[in-house]
């Protein structure tokens, strides 16, 4: 039997398809994870943020299980809001009121399982005794998700002081606890924020926070880059912010990921692994910390061989890593320009960079190479939340910031993906080792605050498709006074109001040159500040 | 000793049997009880009433099945536990023939487990899924293989199998072996009945009224076309 014609063809590449007995079995857990873990079953409520398939749900229902084997005097709930389910209304309150009866359909579907309590109708059915007091729980909760259902199905006037407030439903949820001897009640919501738009985000993040009782804990996961969290939430205070980053140079990488894969291989293909455990490592280098990719790109090939590797890192690196990005440019119309920038941006400009960088010292025989670049700290709003949005799919990842570069300036420091990198080499197995020990943090390109790339995005008007439909939606922003913006200093909202910049629109509508020239002592460097003050403010509302 | 304390006795006994199970048990019990209302949850979402009183039937047979757990009536509760999962895919099966659901509503047919069950025409067969939900035509396979295993296991008790008296004894006593193998096998039956009514109906039922269905998505969220048609992700 040849080994290395052995692949896998069916490995879980999402938590929700494995089945709730397996995912112990399959877990694998380093120091950073069993620490999540141990943040989302404490009693404080939970921010995890990850990439797309780096294993936040997965870590969930780890917790959740957790919960369920040994914490007998408490309740774990999971919460997917779907999109198919997703009400549609522009209607804050009934949105807000849909959330809160989802949650509370799942917390009644775990009480019923834990023998907390009994169905109406299916206790009718063998006892003749219809006492109410048998299903007082649930009840109590079904007449609230009732009230919540019906205030916003069917257009139905409803008069809103009738309804079970967020109070109510805590003091249900604490009655509940109290009469089964619950400690605690754990919400996870899962892709919490995702399948939301940026207006429904900051109602969940406010709903998240209103939740906040001592018998309740709510965790949820979220993306990077694309999470609105609202004026009301502030992820730093309000909860602990916990992020899934696994680091390539982390020195138990590899074993982690080998046994990620084992965990789900059959004989052959951990054979045909152990015989190529150098193309294995490039596989798992080149996924960058991301277990679905290097699930998937494994499941892809054809053959565990050096040409079957190199073929495939070369056409989902180069090309196909790209498609989950692009998408996004489709859920968040408004930040469309941005996106595709970015991605031109890393395209065009950077990994170029990164590649020009490694060629040249390869060509001295220098033994350095890269895979980060830098960004100056006062490179326009606009670019770095370009960048962030990057990070939604975890083709580039944020190191660190206030790196010094050149001449001493600062900046943020960013990772490229390995395999995007390594894929540009003719074969890309075969030099990844070399490659990889000679990777060093300290070597990157760097972009600074006005690099002529920027041009296209420069202003925040720039990457506005529909000016229209951008002023209708950020109208209440718009309408600010610029003395909001936090980043800015007393002088220099004075100075502004002086040149008859009052509102957030009025410093919206000027570019970086009319300040220069309106206003005395503000040269190049305020002006770009007091410019991404404004913007980082109305970027955040650019999707509605 | 007369016969009214000979069975006040057994009673004495059952109850103890029953106390004993409710408290270690309580969990388990509760799943069931959590399985049974699922199908009669699932119920509210069809329409011919025939259908929904038998699947009513099913939920009941399905909680005196635990019923006679507590009590220590071990075969019993593995006999209830077998007629609620045959009433259960006859449900499905009298949903395609209305000839043959009338006629055993009139008692003039009965419901045919080798009919159910049938890989060319049952309700658990390619054909049946091509039919109503094309995409878990993958799953029909294995599905249909359980639960004619767990339908064999099961009869070995209603036939009184020479190896069921020696697994359950014919005094009352609790026997912790079979209250495990129970509850697993109820979950089992669970699965398989709400997999069935989910192939059957779920793409008849509206959007909005899947948009409710929390129970068929805890249960079978793994399952990605049924997680897809709830709107959860690919």
């Amino acid at each position: 039997m040849d080994l290395n014609n052995i692949y896998m063809s069916n490995f879980y590449l999402r938590t929700e398809s494995i089945k709730q007995e397996d995912i112990l079995t399959l877990s694998v857990l380093n120091d950073n994870d069993k620490d999540i873990i141990s943040a989302l079953i404490s009693p404080e409520p939970c921010l995890l943020e990850g990439s797309r398939g780096t294993g936040k749900s997965f870590l969930m229902r780890v917790a959740e299980l957790k919960i369920e084997n040994e914490r007998k005097n408490s309740a774990a709930i999971f919460v997917s809001f779907n999109i198919s389910s997703l009400i549609n209304t522009s209607d804050k309150l009934q949105f807000y009121h849909w959330m809160l009866a989802k949650t509370l359909k799942s917390l009644l579907n775990t009480l019923r399982k834990k023998g907390l309590a009994v169905s109406k109708h299916s206790a009718g059915l063998l006892s003749n005794d219809d006492s109410e007091n048998e299903t007082k729980i649930e009840n109590d909760l079904k007449h609230i998700v009732k009230s919540f259902e019906n205030s916003y199905k069917g257009g139905i006037n409803i008069n809103l002081e009738t309804l079970p407030d967020i109070e109510d439903v805590k003091d249900a949820i604490e009655n509940i606890c109290r009469d089964n001897k619950l400690e605690r009640i754990y919400i996870f919501f899962d892709e919490a924020a995702h399948v939301f738009r940026p207006e429904q985000q900051r109602q969940f993040f406010s709903l998240y926070k209103d939740l906040r009782s001592p018998y309740i804990t709510c965790n949820a996961a979220i993306y990077p880059g694309v999470t609105y969290f609202g004026d009301s939430f502030e992820p730093i205070h309000d909860c602990i912010f916990k992020k899934l980053d696994r680091n390539i140079k982390e020195a138990d990488y590899i074993d982690y990921f080998k046994n990620i894969v084992f965990n789900q291989a059959e004989r052959g293909l951990k054979d045909a692994i152990q015989n190529n455990i150098t193309l294995f490592i490039t596989l798992a280098l080149s996924c960058g910390g991301n277990p679905r990719i290097l699930l998937k790109t494994i499941q892809d090939l054809q053959k565990f061989n050096l040409s079957s590797v190199n073929q495939l890192i070369k056409e989902f690196y180069r090309g196909k890593i790209w498609a989950e990005h692009t998408e996004l440019g489709e859920k968040y119309k408004g930040h469309r320009i941005l996106i595709d920038w970015g991605r031109d941006f890393l395209e065009n400009n950077v990994v170029p960079a990164i590649e020009k960088y490694n060629s040249t010292r390869k060509d001295k025989d220098i033994k350095e190479s890269s895979i980060y670049f830098w960004i100056h700290k006062d490179a326009p709003e606009t670019v770095k939340e370009s960048l962030r949005l990057l990070t939604y799919t975890g083709i580039i990842r944020k190191v660190d910031s206030s790196v010094r570069a050149t001449r001493a300036e600062l900046g943020n420091r960013y990772e490229v993906k390995y395999g995007c990198i390594i894929a540009l080499q003719s074969s890309p197995a075969a030099e990844s080792e070399i490659f990889f020990n000679s990777l060093s943090l300290k070597k990157f390109p760097e972009f600074g605050k006005n690099h002529p790339s920027y041009i296209p995005i420069r202003e925040l008007t720039d990457t506005v498709e529909d000016e229209s439909t951008f002023k209708e939606s950020l109208e209440n922003m718009l309408k600010k006074p610029i003395f909001v913006l936090q980043l800015l200093t007393n002088w220099q909202k004075e100075k502004l109001n002086e040149a008859g910049v009052i509102t957030l629109d009025d410093l919206h509508t000027n570019t970086e040159t009319d300040l220069i020239d309106k206003i005395y002592n503000v040269g190049p460097v305020r002006a770009r500040l007091m410019k991404n003050a404004a913007n980082a403010e109305l970027l955040e509302y650019l999707s509605g | 000793m007369d016969i009214k304390e000979y069975f006040e006795k057994i009673n004495a006994e059952s109850q103890q049997i029953f106390l004993c199970t409710i408290e270690e048990y309580s969990e388990s019990i509760g799943k069931a009880h959590h399985y049974s209302a699922c199908i009669l949850d699932f119920s509210e979402y069809i329409f011919d009433k025939n259908e929904i009183n038998m699947l009513c039937t099913v939920s009941s047979q399905l909680e005196s099945a635990t019923l006679n757990l507590t009590l220590g009536l071990y075969r019993q509760a593995f006999s209830s536990l077998r007629l609620a999962f045959e009433m259960a895919l006859g449900t499905v099966y009298f949903s395609i023939h209305k000839l043959e659901h009338f006629e055993w509503l009139n008692g003039r047919a009965d419901i045919k487990w080798a009919k159910l069950i049938d890989k060319d025409n049952g309700v658990l067969s390619s054909r049946f899924a091509s039919a109503f939900f094309q995409e878990l035509s993958p799953f029909i396979d294995d599905y249909n293989e359980r639960a004619s295993k767990l339908y064999r296991t099961l009869s070995e008790f209603v036939h009184g199998n020479n190896e069921t008296w020696t697994k359950s004894g014919i005094q009352l006593k609790l026997n912790s072996v079979l209250i495990f193998n129970y509850f697993s096998q109820l979950a089992e039956i669970s699965d398989i009945i709400l997999f069935t009514l989910s192939c059957r109906y779920l793409k008849l039922i509206p959007q909005d009224e899947l948009d409710t269905m929390d129970f068929i998505s805890s249960q079978f969220n793994h399952i990605e076309p049924i997680r897809i048609l709830l709107g959860g992700p690919k």
